[in-house]
C-alpha cells in the first residue's frame, strides 16, 4: 500500500519537482549506486591537521556561515561541472543511500551505526574543507537537545530558497517550526547519556542502541515528514541539515564516552576490525577501521566544546514533584512540609519549576500573559524586575484558522531564583496574571486571579553529584 | 421531513467519514503488565515487537498513556525512517525499543500499586498524526533493566 502523506499537497509536489530539479539536478535523478569500485583501497593515514572544534551551528559568526555555505556550494557545483567526481554533492549523498539501503553490510540497526557515520562525516568534512582550501574547516552541529535550539539553525533556512546551498525544498519543517519537545527533551536525553554500556548506547552486532531510534530517527522524520528527503535512508544525505544533525549524533557518542569510566567502546575485534571505504579530499579511495575512529580528537582532529545541556543534565536524576493542595479562591500558604522541600532544593542550587496545567487565560486572541505570585504585583505589572514575577504564558492562535481557539496551555515556569522569598510570605501565594502590553504601550492593569486544573512544583534531584 | 432526514443522514455519514478514520485510524492500543521490580529498575524499556510498517513510510511512533478523561501523558517516541519513498511492500522490525524510564516513573507516582496500564501508539509524520497508515505491532512489553 502507499499511504498518502498529510503534507503531500500541490506546493510540496511543486517544490520537489521544480525546486529540487533547479538546485540539484543530478541528485534529483540519482540512483543508489556503490560509492566506487576502484580496486583495493589505500589504508587511511594518520591525520596531522590541527585539532579544531565542531561548534553549534547556531553560534557560528556570519563569516563562518558564509564559509559553510561556500563549501556546500562548491560541492554542489562540482556535482554539475564534473558528475564523475566522487567529491560532488550527488555522490556524497549517495554514499548514505548505498550503505543504508543497498549495501550487504548495513550500517543501521547495529553497532556500526555510530562508527560508520563518524567515518562518513569525517571524509565529507575533509572534502568540504579542501573545496574551500581550508584545512581548519569543521562541520557545525545542530544541538537540538537544548530547548532554545529546536528550530533548524538559521544558516540552513536563511534564505529559505534555492539560492542557499544549505537549503532543501522537501523539508516538512518550516524555518519557524520546532522539533517536538518529547522527541529530544531530557526524558529522552538523560537515558542516552546514562546508558550503562555500549550495547544499550550503540547496539551490538545484531541490534541497535536506544538513541538510534530516538532522538536520531525522530529528528530525521520530524524534519523530513512523510515524504521529505530526511525521512528516508536513500535520500537523507541530500539535505545538508543531515550532516549537522549527524554531527550532533556523533557528539552524543563523544559525550557518552566522557560521561563515566564505564562508558567504554566495544573491545571485541569483530567491532574494532570493521572497515569501510570512502573517497578522501584528494579523490583517493581510502579504507578506515572502527578502531581508527574511536578517539575523534587525536585520530580525526576535531573535538566538541562542552555542551551547556550536559553541564546540568548528568547531575539531574529525576524531577521530584511537590504538590501543595492548591486552591484558587484564596491565598495559599505553602505548608512547611512542602516549603521545606522546595527551600532545601533552592539552597542546594537545584532547579525548581512551577507547573500550571490547563491554565484559564483568554484564548480568543494571540497574547502574552505575565504571571505573578500575588495580585498586587500583577496589578503593578513591572515585568521581570518585579520580585513576584514568575514568567509568561504565551497564547498563539493557529495562523490558518484563527477562529479555532487553542487548547488551554500547559506551562512550566523556571522559578529557581524567584520563589524563595515568596515561599516564606505570611500572606501566602495567590497566582495572578495580566496581559503583557504591546511595546511602548502602558500597562492595562487588569490583573486577574489565575485558575488552572492543577498547579504544582518540581525540583531536580541531583544525588549523582 | 424526508429531506431533513436525508440531510441528517448525510451529515452522519460525513462525520463518520471524517472522524472514524482518525479515531480508529492508525493508533494502536496495548495493555501492558507492569513487571515486578519496575519501580526500582535503573532503566525501563518499552519493546514493540514485530512492527510492520510500509517500507516507504517515515514515521515517529509516539506512545501515550491511554486514560479516559485524563490529559494525555507522553511516554516516549521512536523515529523510523523509510527505506525509500519508492519502496514497496512491508518492512518488519523485530523490536523497536523506547526508553521510558523517566516518564514511567513520573506516571507511577500518580498511580502507585497499579499493575497494568493501557497505552496508545500513534504514528506521526511531521506535526500531524497519520490517519490512514496501515501498520501493526505483535506486542508491547515493558522490560526493566538491572
Amino acid at each position: 500500500m502507499s499511504p498518502k502523506s498529510p503534507f503531500e499537497n500541490s506546493r510540496r509536489i511543486f517544490l520537489r519537482s521544480v525546486g529540487g530539479a533547479l538546485l540539484i539536478p543530478s541528485v534529483a535523478q540519482a540512483i543508489c549506486e556503490p560509492p566506487g569500485a576502484p580496486g583495493s583501497a589505500r589504508p587511511w593515514r594518520a591525520d596531522c591537521r590541527p585539532i579544531r572544534a565542531r561548534r553549534p551551528a547556531s553560534t557560528l559568526a556570519a563569516a563562518e556561515i558564509q564559509k559553510l555555505k561556500d563549501a556546500y556550494k562548491a560541492m554542489r557545483d562540482l556535482a554539475v561541472s564534473d558528475p564523475s567526481d566522487p567529491r560532488g554533492f550527488t555522490h556524497q549523498a549517495n554514499i548514505h543511500c548505498w550503505f543504508c539501503s543497498v549495501s550487504p553490510q548495513p550500517v543501521h540497526g547495529n553497532w556500526q551505526f555510530f562508527a560508520w557515520h563518524r567515518a562518513y562525516l569525517y571524509f565529507h568534512e575533509r572534502i568540504l574543507g579542501k573545496l574551500i582550501n581550508d584545512s581548519e574547516f569543521r562541520l557545525p552541529y545542530w544541538d537540538w537537545e537544548i530547548s532554545t535550539h529546536r528550530q533548524m539553525p538559521g544558516a540552513y533556512t536563511t534564505p529559505n530558497n534555492n539560492t542557499n546551498s544549505l537549503w532543501n525544498g522537501t523539508r516538512a519543517m518550516s524555518p519557524t517550526d520546532e522539533l517536538p519537545d518529547e522527541d529530544v527533551n531530557e526524558d529522552v536525553m538523560e537515558p542516552v547519556y546514562s546508558a550503562a554500556n555500549f550495547g544499550e548506547f550503540g547496539g551490538g552486532a545484531g541490534y541497535s542502541g536506544i538513541p538510534e531510534g530516538s532522538p536520531h530517527g525522530s529528528v530525521h522524520v520530524d524534519v523530513g515528514g512523510f515524504s521529505g528527503d530526511m525521512g528516508a535512508f536513500d535520500t537523507a544525505g541530500r539535505d545538508p541539515i543531515f550532516y549537522a544533525h549527524h554531527a550532533n549524533v556523533d557528539k552524543l557518542w563523544s559525550d557518552w564516552n566522557k560521561g563515566a569510566s564505564s562508558h567504554e567502546n566495544p573491545s571485541d575485534p569483530a567491532f574494532l576490525n570493521l572497515s569501510w571505504s570512502f573517497y578522501d579530499e584528494n579523490r583517493i579511495w581510502r579504507s578506515i577501521k572502527a578502531s581508527q575512529l574511536l578517539n575523534h580528537e587525536t585520530q580525526l582532529r576535531y573535538n566538541y566544546g562542552l555542551s551547556r545541556f550536559r553541564e546540568i543534565l548528568p547531575c539531574i536524576l529525576d524531577w521530584i514533584i511537590v504538590r501543595p493542595p492548591w486552591k484558587f479562591d484564596r491565598p495559599v500558604i505553602v505548608e512547611p512540609r512542602y516549603r521545606d522541600q522546595i527551600v532545601k532544593a533552592l539552597d542546594n542550587r537545584r532547579p525548581v519549576r512551577l507547573h500550571i496545567n490547563n491554565v484559564q487565560v483568554p484564548l480568543d486572541k494571540s497574547a502574552v500573559y505575565r504571571v505573578y505570585a500575588d495580585p498586587k504585583s500583577a496589578e503593578a505589572d513591572e515585568g521581570p524586575k518585579s520580585p513576584a514575577f514568575l514568567g509568561v504564558i504565551p497564547v498563539v492562535l493557529n495562523n490558518r484558522e484563527k477562529h479555532h481557539p487553542p487548547k488551554p496551555p500547559q506551562v512550566v515556569l523556571n522559578v529557581s531564583r524567584r520563589i524563595s522569598a515568596l515561599l516564606h510570605s505570611p500572606d501566602g501565594i495567590q497566582l495572578a496574571f495580566v496581559e503583557r502590553p504591546a511595546k511602548k504601550a502602558k500597562a492595562t492593569g487588569k490583573a486577574q486571579l489565575l485558575t488552572a486544573r492543577e498547579v504544582y512544583f518540581s525540583y531536580g534531584e541531583t544525588i549523582r553529584e | 421531513m424526508v429531506k431533513r432526514f436525508a440531510n441528517k443522514a448525510w451529515c452522519l455519514v460525513l462525520v463518520a467519514t471524517l472522524v472514524l478514520p482518525a479515531m480508529a485510524g492508525s493508533s494502536k492500543e496495548f495493555v501492558l503488565d507492569l513487571p515486578q521490580g519496575i519501580d526500582t529498575a535503573s532503566s525501563v524499556v518499552l519493546v514493540l515487537s514485530e512492527v510492520r510498517l510500509p517500507r516507504n513510510a517515515a514515521v515517529v511512533l509516539r506512545v501515550r498513556v491511554a486514560e479516559s478523561g485524563a490529559a494525555e501523558v507522553a511516554l516516549g517516541s521512536i523515529g523510523v525512517l523509510a527505506e525509500s519513498k519508492d519502496a514497496e511492500g512491508t518492512a518488519v522490525h523485530a523490536a523497536l525499543r523506547i526508553d521510558v524510564t523517566k516518564t514511567l516513573k513520573r506516571w507511577r507516582k500518580d498511580h502507585p500499586g497499579v499493575n497494568a496500564m493501557r497505552i496508545r501508539v500513534v504514528p506521526y509524520a511531521g506535526k500531524e498524526p497519520l490517519a490512514s497508515l496501515e501498520w501493526s505491532a505483535a506486542s508491547a512489553d515493558l522490560k526493566p533493566g538491572a
